[in-house]
């Protein structure tokens, strides 16, 4: 006590001097000065407490505190560990939640949990004691925000698109063809993205079976989101390689093209494989130039540019032979053709991909067919028996693939096929034992598969 | 293990970059700050309704002054809480610097596609300003390497009168102006932007930029 008054002193000019000892503890001895002290001591200890209390309580309340994010649908689960989260100096607590949210906070575990309801940015109070303060003390608030996303299935709105528009077409469409000893199924449909804008399905599919020469083809496109018209780009390019395909059929090229094969199929040389190449090159080239050239007229017509019908364009001829199916295909664009026979697949290309999504080649573009860079874009294969030839747009082979390795990976396309087979989230079946008919109904459905962020349009083509 | 696959998933989800670079020197201090801050918590509740964006947004908050920060590394929409923003009481506008630290970002956070890897989808950059770069020598230096990035858009705003356009047009053809950069005509922006970025998920070519909605009548275009 002796010391705090002599600082006290010291701190108005008024030091008590050397002499002055025994003056100053007589000063010090008596009663209201003792008293005064006394007070003084007490004051001071009861400032530094409330101030202690006040400061630490602000500490909490100004503490940056984050809930996880919830999202409605989906249960939530936070554990709410105070002194991870540097609460240190709090005591008792409780939440405070408002109602309907459907989450609560179980105080045992100190665990938020709950299957959220209701979307939106809410405030959940946190009232608390410090640790210091007594049991009847009232209790402190601090405000932390929720944020509840919505579930996003809930979100997507399925507009129709415009049919008055004159390149309108269905936005969903199917069919289904005998190829001679197999079936084709098609299934096409407009996707999320496109559906939530009213905007209308972009990819299209044709196909042609021939009965007196055993050849068919399937021809599968998907046009650009960001051209205006690559809806009808892609129409054309199927219906344009169907069509081509028919004048080959009718045509004398078709000896050639048949000579060089029955030479492949029995030799099997190199020889003669390069010369089934060159024929399949040069009628698959053609087929394909066609394509274009029916969009550059199209184009041309109506006064648009050609990449106003951007399109990705992928088809493939298939016979059956006594040795075996004679597969040939061309491949622009991204998707994916393959070959899949249970323990194999065999990818019919490369998809065009840039470094960023949705980067692709299309039909449309002029270097296509310049300086023979097609040449690449068409393969040929021969294989003695196959469960399914299938063709793609990105739609697909985005959500199931997802990678261009992926694509060559013959696990992948085994889960595909089980995937179709009913082995989903959703149990959705195509029974391809039945009727295909049924089957046609069943793929369609199948197409409305949940992948997040995959919302594009689906199609598919199936030979089996 | 259901939950552990669909996890998975959603890391090998495509993403559509959202960069915002924002001025935040002196001047912006006060209201034009706060309507910023408003501003931002409107895109962010608009784009949560939005339902491609929810799942494939990823929005990065680069602010610059004398200093330049990543206020927000690239962060999904879905677990995204905003950041405060505080403007230092004055000093100057390192724009040149922001775009430098943008570009190692794209660099470093932005999946580019691979045999193995799914790439994003070409990101955004929305950049605002109520004045000019400071760093002039280095924001010209810095220009052409943005340019290089093959972004989907950028999208540069001059905000209020002092802001100057010409700088900003050096940087991309899209420059939009706001006469003044109060609480309502930030707040019509930044609703334009969300709008814009619910635009993103278009299959292009390689080189073609994304196609912009109409900007409200607050958003000057200049031409």
């Amino acid at each position: 006590m002796r010391k705090l008054i002599e600082k006290l002193l010291r701190e108005h000019q008024l030091p008590v001097k050397e002499k002055q000892q025994l003056f100053f503890d007589g000063f010090l001895a008596t009663a209201d000065i003792q008293q005064a002290a006394e007070q003084m001591l007490n004051a001071q200890n009861f400032i530094v407490e409330s101030w202690k209390e006040k400061s630490l309580t602000d500490d909490i309340v100004q503490k940056h505190v984050a809930i996880p994010n919830a999202k409605v649908n989906k249960p939530y689960h936070f554990p709410f560990d105070a002194e991870a989260l540097g609460l240190h100096e709090m005591g008792d607590y409780k939440w405070e939640i408002p109602e309907g949210l459907g989450i609560t906070f179980e105080k045992e575990k100190a665990l938020f949990t709950g299957i959220p309801q209701q979307q939106g940015e809410f405030i959940l109070t946190l009232l608390f004691r410090l640790r210091m303060s007594p049991a009847d003390k009232p209790f402190s608030e601090k405000k932390i925000r929720l944020i509840i996303n919505p579930d996003p299935k809930s979100l997507w709105k399925d507009l129709p698109s415009d049919e008055q528009d004159p390149y309108w077409q269905p936005d969903s469409e199917a069919m289904t063809a005998s190829f001679g000893d197999r079936t084709l199924l098609i299934a096409s449909k407009r996707g999320r993205s496109h559906a939530h804008e009213g905007k209308f399905r972009d990819d299209s599919f044709a196909s042609s079976f021939d009965q007196a020469t055993g050849w068919g083809i399937i021809a599968v496109a998907d046009g650009a989101g960001s051209a205006k018209y690559s809806r009808r780009g892609a129409v054309l390019a199927c219906n344009a390689v169907v069509e081509s395909f028919s004048a080959l059929l009718a045509s004398e090229k078709m000896i050639s093209l048949e000579t060089a094969i029955a030479a492949y199929m029995e030799t099997q040389s190199e020889e003669s494989q390069v010369k089934v190449s060159g024929q399949f090159i040069e009628q698959l080239g053609k087929i394909a130039f066609s394509a274009q050239q029916k969009i550059r007229q199209e184009a041309l017509s109506k006064q648009a540019e050609i990449k106003d019908y951007a399109t990705t364009l992928i088809f493939t001829l298939v016979k059956k032979y006594a040795s075996g199916y004679v597969i040939s295909s061309f491949w622009v664009g991204d998707g994916g053709i393959g070959i899949y026979n249970n323990t194999d697949a065999i990818v019919l290309g490369t998809p065009d991909s840039g470094e960023f999504a949705g980067q692709t080649r299309f039909l449309t573009m002029q270097d296509i067919f310049a300086d023979n860079a097609y040449i690449n874009r068409i393969r040929f294969k021969v294989v003695p028996d196959f469960t399914a030839l299938i063709l793609m747009t990105d739609g697909i082979t985005d959500p199931k693939f997802q990678t261009d390795a992926n694509l060559r990976n013959v696990a992948i396309w085994q889960k595909l096929w089980q995937d179709l087979e009913g082995n989903n989230e959703d149990g959705c079946k195509v029974d391809f034992n039945g009727t295909p008919e049924k089957a046609k109904e069943e793929l369609l459905n199948w197409l409305d598969f949940w992948s997040p962020g995959n919302h594009d349009d689906r199609t598919i083509a199936i030979l089996y | 293990m259901a939950n552990d696959s669909k996890e998975r998933n959603a890391i090998d989800m495509r993403r559509l970059p959202v960069y915002l670079l924002l001025d935040t020197s002196g001047s912006m201090r006060g209201e034009r700050i706060e309507a910023v801050k408003n501003g931002l918590q409107v895109l962010v509740s608009k784009l949560r309704q939005d339902p491609f964006a929810l799942e494939s947004v990823w929005i990065s908050i680069i602010t610059f002054d004398r200093e330049v920060k990543q206020l927000l590394p690239l962060t999904a929409l879905e677990v995204l809480q905003l950041p405060d923003i505080i403007p230092p009481e004055s000093g100057p506008t390192h724009m040149g610097a922001a775009l430098e630290l943008l570009s190692l970002k794209l660099d470093t956070e932005v999946h580019k596609g691979s045999d193995t890897e799914k790439g994003d989808w070409r990101p955004l950059l929305f950049l605002m300003t109520d004045g000019k770069p400071s760093d002039l020598a280095a924001f010209r230096a810095v220009v052409p390497k943005i340019k290089a990035q093959n972004l989907a858009g950028i999208i540069a705003c001059a905000a209020g009168a002092e802001a100057n356009d010409s700088y900003l047009k050096e940087l991309t053809d899209t420059v939009v102006h706001l006469d003044t950069a109060d609480s309502s005509t930030l707040m019509a922006f930044f609703k334009w932007v969300s709008a814009s970025i619910g635009t993103g998920n278009k299959s292009v070519g390689t080189a073609e930029s994304i196609q912009l909605p109409p900007p409200p009548e607050e958003v000057h275009v200049i031409i």
